[in-house]
Parts: C-alpha cells; structure tokens; sequence
C-alpha cells in the first residue's frame, strides 16, 4: 500500500471517530411533547447553582405524596390547570409527578436571544428540550 | 468548581492531532480479537472443473480448522487494576498516587476514568495546580466539595478511612482528595438520576460540575444547537469565559478533546 493511499485511510478513519468521539451526545429533538410547556424554576440563580438546592419532585398533587425525584432549572410542565396548588410535571426520563406551583414561574430565555424552549422527545429516548 | 480555560482552549488545538490517532488506539483492540488456527488435515482444495486426461482423480479429506485462543485475560497492560483504559486514566496512573486513587474509586464503584477524566481537566492530574481561587490539589476541590465528597465516600465504604488524611490536611494530600472526588462523583450521579438523566456520562457529570445540577441536569437534556445562553445566565457565562454563543456541542467538544475517549463513559462503573 502507498503511503499516499495509507495517509488517505487515516484521515477518512479520523474523520469518521470524530463525530462519534466529540458528539456522542449531540442530542437532536424528535417530535414535541403535546400539552407540555417549558417553565422555569422560581429560584435565584445562586440557588439554582447550590448542589444542596433541589426542588422536590413528587407522584401527587399534595406536599405529603412520596418523592419521585427532583427537577431542572426548565421543567416540563402540563399546561393543565394546577390542582390543589400543584402542577403536573415530567422528570427528564419522562417519569410523571408533580410540583407545587409556588417553585414555577414563566420561562423566559435567559440570554434574550429569541428561541423558544418546546418540552420534546429526544433522540437518546429521555425527555428534552429543543431551542428554536 | 474551577473551569480552566486557558488550558481547555489549548488543548482543543490538539483536537485534530489526537483523533488521527484514534485508528492506532483502535488497532490493539481489533488485535486482541484475532484468534490463532491450526490446521489437523489439508486446506479446502479448488476442485478442477475439467479434469485433464489421463491424470488418475485424487481426492484430499478436507481438514478442521481447531481454533486456539492466545490468552484468556483482558491484556497485559501495566495497570494495577482491570479499570477500562482511557486517554485520562493514563495521565492519571502516571502519578505516584494514581494506582492507588484507580483501586479506591473502584471500591466505590467509580469508574476510575471518570475521576481520572476530573482531575485532567481541573489541573492536568496536577500539572497546573495553583488556582489561587481557594481550591486546592488535583482535582481543584474547595473545602466544602472536599467535606462533603469524602463524607459520602466513607459513608459507602468505611474501610477507606484507613486511606485518608484526616482534617484539613487532607485536602493537600491527594489519595485523600481522590476519594472525596469520587465521593462527590457519586453524589453528581445520583443527583443527575434523580432528575431523570439515567446513566450520567463523564460528560453528563461535568454539565453538573460546570453549571451546577439544575443548569448541568437541563444541558444533558437539551439539543446540541442550543446557545449555553438560552439556558444558562449570559452573567455566568461571562464570569467564566465561555462566549454566550457557544454552543452545547461546542463545549462537549471542548471537554471531549481534554479527556478523550472517556467523555462518554459512565460514571459509575
């Protein structure tokens, strides 16, 4: 074999692992969650950032049903009313529950750039976000 | 939480270097899956089409290929353990108190590419430590991390107790520090499942360590086009250097070209 011929292999097979090293997780929308919205949680940003901080995540519309886990700083929320002070949420794994309603407020786009968050399916099998 | 710029910018200059050389870091693997043959008769004979006039025909018994494996083990590397190799873990098992870091954060169910793939991209596995910002060691843990980091570890696996510095000075002593990174690797992986991302990557764990878990939790889970500016506050990301235009790829990228092929691995493991 060449060396010309074997210089050209290598670049087509490092071309190739690139994609597959640097954007494994390059994550692309599938279609958009219907009768969800992206909401945002009602913390200060230093909170949002404190480890310690987490916005609690449970299987019913009231403060004493059991824990399912804990939210995002965007959260995927039912555009349902609220019930009993609670709004219906889906963990990022699609896992269902509920928050109450004092912790949401409005997404806004923190960097006022114009997109839009749309709650979606993702291409990994979870929940996500796309930004448009 | 220290992110050092400077030195990720450099290296992604060395991206394109370090791929070309995926194909000779693939090649020991595809030869460890080579079998050895022998052969107990004759190889498979092309049989004439046309048999030539006046030669007698001979016919040859065909033989049985026995298959011999050259080794039953996973290799033999130099590594003290059977961790999975990575671009990080050798940076990390270069140091004195690598071999001893990889067997701790296998005790807990680390992978210790993971914690490897931390103390890389924090300090070079200590190469460039001295932020002068009041983290400290290697893995660039602050005081807090650092407590809460090797409260869990111990609490997984009181033996490790018998590892560790105690007090403060612990923090200066790195097979300390290691265990508490991967105590606090495990307290990013639960957190990260707890909100849904199932399996954190190395890279799903820097999201948190990055940007905190509410920020690092909604990166995992958010398309790569996405500008860290429609997540994260412009604020934030100035005061650590990464242009709100950057993208979510961008930045796994960038993470991506300082650990290399440990990006994508779990963390536990």
């Amino acid at each position: 074999m060449s060396l010309k011929r074997i210089i050209v292999s290598t670049i087509i097979a490092a071309t190739c692992a690139i994609p597959l090293a640097a954007h494994a997780q390059n994550l692309t929308a599938l279609h958009p969650l219907i009768g969800y919205e992206c909401m945002a949680l009602n913390l200060s940003q230093q909170q949002l950032m404190d480890p310690s901080i987490h916005v609690p995540i449970v299987n019913g519309p009231n403060a004493s049903a059991p824990l399912v886990g804990y939210a995002s700083a965007t959260v995927i929320a039912s555009v349902s009313p609220p019930t009993n002070g609670f709004r219906r949420v889906l963990r990022l794994d699609g896992v269902p529950g509920w928050i109450e309603t004092k912790y949401l407020k409005p997404w806004v786009n923190p960097g006022g750039n114009g997109q839009r968050c749309i709650p979606s399916a993702m291409s990994n099998g979870r929940d996500g976000f796309n930004f448009q | 939480m220290i992110t050092n710029l400077p030195l990720r910018r450099a290296w992604r200059t060395s991206l394109i270097a370090r791929y070309a050389m995926l194909p000779m870091l693939l090649a020991p693997g595809l030869a460890f899956a080579q079998v050895s043959a022998t052969l107990d008769g004759a190889p498979v004979q092309v049989t004439p089409f046309v048999p030539e006039l006046g030669v007698p025909t001979i016919e040859i018994p065909q033989g049985t290929v026995n298959t011999t494996s050259t080794g039953s083990g996973p290799g033999t590397g130099s590594g003290s353990s059977g961790a999975s190799g990575s671009d990080a873990l050798d940076t990390m098992l270069a140091q004195s108190w690598g071999n001893a870091a990889i067997a701790n954060a296998e005790a807990l169910g680390v992978n210790p590419s993971a914690l490897a793939a931390t103390c890389v991209i924090e300090s070079g596995c200590g190469a460039n430590v001295g932020s002068g910002s009041g983290a400290q060691g290697p893995f660039q843990m602050y005081p807090a991390a650092f407590q809460e980091g090797l409260q869990t570890a111990l609490a997984a696996d009181p033996s490790l107790a018998s590892e560790i510095v105690q007090g403060s000075a612990g923090m200066n002593d790195p097979t300390t520090e290691a265990i508490a990174a991967s105590g606090y690797l495990m307290q990013a992986n639960q957190t990260l499942q707890n909100m849904g991302v199932s399996n954190p990557t190395v890279l799903d764990a820097r999201s948190y360590y990055e940007f905190g878990p509410t920020y690092g939790s909604e990166i995992a889970s958010s398309i790569g086009t996405t500008p860290l500016s429609s997540i994260v506050p412009p604020s934030y990301l100035a005061n650590n250097g990464i242009s709100p235009t950057e993208t979510i790829s961008q930045w796994q990228s960038s993470v991506a070209a300082q650990i290399g092929n440990t990006a994508n691995q779990t963390v536990l493991g």
